[in-house]
């Protein structure tokens, strides 16, 4: 109400405009139908049909004339003293019955066609037709009368009255024809005029038409305009809004990367503490300090997740997966909750799923542990199931590619179920199925919600089917990439660039924590070379000890070790004050997952190195970390997210380098340029020794069919590796690395294929004399 | 027996494609030398006029039976097919019809092979007939009209008559001008 007066204008205005376009093209359709209209009256006014033209009725008087000036001229030429012969009158007749037939072209009555038919043309055609009827008697083609000249001069003597009139019909005619020419002009005239007159009719009302069009046009542009520049205002607006959500979540990813260095602090210093001694209600409270911890802990990387899911920038890596070996590991972890909780646990693979899958174990895992820990959470009597099966596509989801096939592991429980309306919104941000179910059971909120963002990363989704207290059924269908075959060799990894231009300032002080004997010798070989000094530590509650006893510049630290593991060792040194917390700490480890070098990272190492590692890697590390001048070193170890890990690599090439040697011999020499012969001598005598722990304990675990039996065998793996006995690497890889269960007869043979590549690789050894 | 060069080589050419039964391109050969042989006699292949020669056809003629031309009685005309044609023209109240033989047919009487035809009346009205307009339309060489014998006063004895009811296009003046009636002579022209 605040302007009625231009609103009312504005549709008063379209109104006018409406009608004014309607009233316009109604006039421009009339004109063109009158147009029509008279087009085919001019049509009609030319073709008439079975008519003569009036140049033909023309025609038709004038041949009238002439037949009959023909007939006279005839009939002159006859013989004025005697009868005509017989001839001369056949060709007199010939000739009046040609003047009788055109007669008739001229009767009105007779001929269709428009004649004059004045008082004079009919009164002149009375008198022909009498004379006619007159001369028959002598002049018809039907009589034989002889032609006697007293007849012949009377017959003449008619003519002769007649030859005036008959030349007026001749005169009248053509004067008609010239009048009906004016009139026809008149008429094309008046039609052409009014032609015109319409055809300027519809000019204008075409412009008309042209310049409301073109008005139209210009108003919907403006429009247009205006709509566009409203639409660039919000787009703006939205883009600010998704920059302040951007840098939000920016913010937050990086405040939880941040929060975890100290939370593994805490979670080092509470290994510690848990390891002196303490009374039952310290106990107690450590184990509630700890897992509120853990708990945190989760609940920071699933916070950390969340924000990369919904950036984008939680990229996948992608790897051949034994899914039999992924599931089984899924089940080993998940078991003792269920147990806990009275739970059956049982895993169940389909016969047609595939054997292995190019997928992202870590995070395919990641989701299963958050189905199952889902579905033993809210189940407290019944069992727990995970079926592996192949499936098709569902509608609306794509169809797998060649070479791929949807997946479906189906978590299915008998517990208290979900009804629909939780199921709509069961995926949202920190929803749970009711608020009373969380106080009971726990958890984040946020697993749900990050298993279907993986999901949906991988291709696939989360289906949820669910019946109130009869159980849930929540099932995670992914197209995967089946593998029939070995991997192929993975791409070669970028190699760091030189370093030549760079130097250490000095020799390093470095603790070494390993636990095995070989590969304490072998690093400490290589870093005395090197000109620093070498301090050993054989587990991490010894290392940690051994670096509060004297600040080290850098530890290498072995993940695997007894009594306290590298992760642990690494969270307690970092949990003291500076300078202790923030020494360097490389981590050392022997397997290409990427978990464990993840974990490291999360733990706050400054770097990372694979086992059997070589001098260079070695010196380059060392560079990186204290080196001097030269170009800057590139961000301190970065989780190497995208390029294979060199062990995985390596043990590719190893694998697809057909049959292997008992020795290396590329690996034993550079080893013997490093150490001299000299020094590799006693570590192949010690390795060959007859009191060799690791090499009796993997036959023992073979025997014994030991749980720990890949643990054994991937300790054996880096000793041999070290030293370059490749058949017994593999071996023991095999055995690290077996997925299926072990039968008594697999071990057997495992065991005598380990004792085989074992005595040639001692028997090479005693023969170039490195034992003995 | 001489046979043509072009109908032996026709004959030749519709035997080899089928189009012609053996047969019949030996019939036909056999025609066509018997005709060569008659031109070679110059016996008249058409009958004597009888009566009064009502139409005479001169020019490219091959089967004359006076000098240079083919003469018709109107008896001789009557025995070819007849043909009825009902229609209007212009010089009579109404629809009409008009019997004779087609003009075509005459035409093969005199074995008449040309382009043009140029129609000539009693009172020597001249006009042009394309010969075309014999094989395409109907054109009828009217004797009778209305059942009775047509006189020179009715446009008689003969009267080209064209279908001018079937056709708009032959209501024009070009065809009512070709409608020559009180005919007599017809010369074929190249």
């Amino acid at each position: 109400m605040a302007e009625p007066g231009p609103g009312l204008f504005a549709r008063w205005r379209r109104w006018a405009a409406r009608r004014l376009v309607w009233g316009v093209g109604t006039v421009l359709v009339g004109m063109l139908l009158g147009t029509a209209w008279l087009q085919a009256r001019l049509d009609g006014l030319i073709g008439q049909a079975a008519t003569l033209a009036d140049n033909n009725i023309t025609w038709s008087f004038f041949q009238l004339e002439a037949e009959f000036q023909a007939l006279q001229n005839a009939l002159r030429a006859l013989p004025t003293d005697r009868p005509a012969p017989p001839e001369l009158a056949a060709r007199v007749r010939e000739r009046y019955e040609l003047f009788v037939s055109r007669i008739t072209l001229v009767d009105p009555q007779q001929v269709h066609a428009e004649l004059p038919g004045t008082p004079q043309h009919l009164a002149t055609l009375r008198r022909l037709n009498a004379f006619v009827q007159r001369a028959d008697p002598w002049l018809s083609d039907q009589v034989s009368t002889p032609l006697r000249p007293a007849d012949i001069a009377s017959l003449q003597a008619d003519l002769d009255e007649l030859a005036m009139p008959v030349h007026g019909l001749s005169l009248m005619s053509s004067q008609m024809t010239v009048r009906r020419g004016e009139q026809r002009d008149r008429a094309l005239h008046e039609h052409q005029r009014t032609t015109l007159a319409l055809t300027l009719l519809q000019a204008l009302a075409t412009i008309g038409f042209a310049l409301l069009l073109m008005q139209q046009l210009r108003a919907a542009s403006r429009r247009q305009a205006e709509l566009a520049e409203l639409a660039q205002g919000l787009d703006t607006a939205r883009a600010a809004a998704e920059v302040a959500n951007e840098s939000k979540s920016v913010f937050l990813a990086n405040m939880s990367h941040e929060l975890r260095t100290p939370f593994n602090g805490v979670l080092g210093m509470l290994s510690l503490l848990d390891d002196s001694r303490l009374d039952d209600t310290q106990r107690r409270s450590l184990r509630t300090a700890r897992e509120s911890t853990e708990h945190l802990l989760a609940l920071l990387n699933d916070i950390l997740d969340v924000s990369r899911l919904e950036h984008g920038r939680l990229s996948l890596h992608l790897a051949p997966v034994d899914l039999a070996a992924l599931i089984q590991a899924v089940q080993t972890v998940m078991a003792p909750a269920a147990e806990a909780k009275g739970l059956a646990l049982t895993v169940q693979i389909e016969p047609g799923a595939p054997g292995a899958v190019v997928v992202d174990g870590t995070r395919l895992k990641q989701v299963l542990f958050n189905l199952l820990s889902n579905a033993i959470k809210f189940t407290d009597a019944g069992e727990v199931t995970l079926r592996v099966a192949p499936v098709t596509a569902r509608p609306g989801t794509r169809a797998a590619l060649p070479g791929q096939q949807w997946l479906a592991f189906q978590v299915r429980d008998t517990g208290i179920g979900i009804d629909a309306a939780t199921r709509g919104h069961l995926f949202e941000r920190f929803m749970q199925a009711d608020a009373s179910v969380t106080r009971a059971h726990g958890g984040t909120g946020l697993g749900l919600e990050i298993s279907r963002g993986l999901a949906r990363l991988m291709g696939g989704d989360i289906h949820v089917d669910s019946r109130p207290q009869q159980g849930s059924e929540f099932s995670l269908e992914l197209p995967l990439s089946v593998l029939t075959g070995l991997p192929g060799p993975a791409a070669q990894a970028d190699l760091a660039p030189a370093k030549e231009a760079r130097h250490l300032p000095r020799p390093l002080d470095v603790l070494v924590a390993e636990d095995h004997s070989i590969n304490r010798q072998y690093v400490g070989t290589v870093l005395e070379r090197a000109g620093h000094k070498v301090r050993f530590a054989d587990n991490g509650a010894a290392a940690v000890a051994e670096a509060e006893r004297a600040l080290p510049d850098l530890v290498l630290m072995d993940v695997h070790m007894p009594v306290m593991d590298g992760l642990s060792a690494t969270r307690a040194l970092r949990a003291k004050p500076a300078p202790l917390g923030e020494v360097k700490i490389v981590a050392v480890t022997a397997d290409a997952f990427e978990t464990t070098r993840e974990r490291m990272h999360d733990a706050g190492v400054d770097g990372h190195l694979t086992k059997p590692f070589m001098v260079p890697e070695l010196e380059a590390l060392l560079l990186d970390l204290f080196g001097e001048g030269g170009a800057p070193p590139p961000a301190v170890v970065p989780p190497a997210r995208t390029t294979p890990s060199p062990a995985a690599e390596k043990t590719v090439r190893t694998r697809s380098s057909g049959p292997l040697p008992a020795l290396d011999v590329t690996n034993f020499g550079e080893l013997c340029g490093l150490l001299t012969p000299a020094g590799v001598r006693p570590l192949v005598t010690s390795f060959f020794a007859d009191d060799n722990q690791i090499y009796a304990s993997l036959v023992a675990g073979l025997e014994r069919l030991d749980q720990e039996l890949p643990a054994l065998a991937h300790r054996f793996k880096g000793a041999a590796q070290l030293l370059g006995f490749q058949a017994l690497a593999a071996q023991a890889e095999a055995i690290e690395l077996r997925v299926a269960p072990w039968t008594t007869e697999d071990a057997e043979a495992a065991a005598s294929e380990l004792h085989r590549a074992w005595a040639s690789a001692e028997k090479l050894c005693r023969r170039i004399g490195f034992i003995g | 027996m001489r046979v043509c060069r072009i109908c032996f080589s026709f004959s030749v050419l519709a035997m080899r494609h089928h189009l012609l039964s053996r047969r019949q391109c030996l019939v036909g050969l056999l025609a066509c030398g018997a005709a060569r042989a008659t031109d070679a006699g110059a016996a008249p292949p058409l009958a004597t006029p009888q009566s009064k020669v009502v139409l005479s056809i001169s020019g490219q003629v091959t089967r004359t039976n006076a000098p240079d031309r083919a003469d018709f009685d109107l008896d001789m005309l009557a025995a070819l097919p007849q043909h009825q044609l009902v229609t209007h023209t212009p010089w009579h109240q109404g629809a009409q019809t008009f019997t004779g033989p087609l003009l075509r047919d005459v035409l093969v009487q005199a074995g008449a092979s040309g382009k043009l035809l140029v129609a000539v009346a009693l009172n020597d009205y001249r006009c042009e007939i394309p010969s075309e307009d014999a094989t395409q339309f109907d054109v009828v060489l009217a004797r009778l009209q209305n059942g009775e014998p047509m006189r020179v006063r009715d446009k008689g004895p003969l009267f080209i008559v064209y279908p001018f009811d079937s056709d708009a296009k032959l209501r024009s003046d070009r065809y009512y001008a070709r409608a020559a009636w009180q005919l007599r002579n017809l010369i074929v022209q190249p």
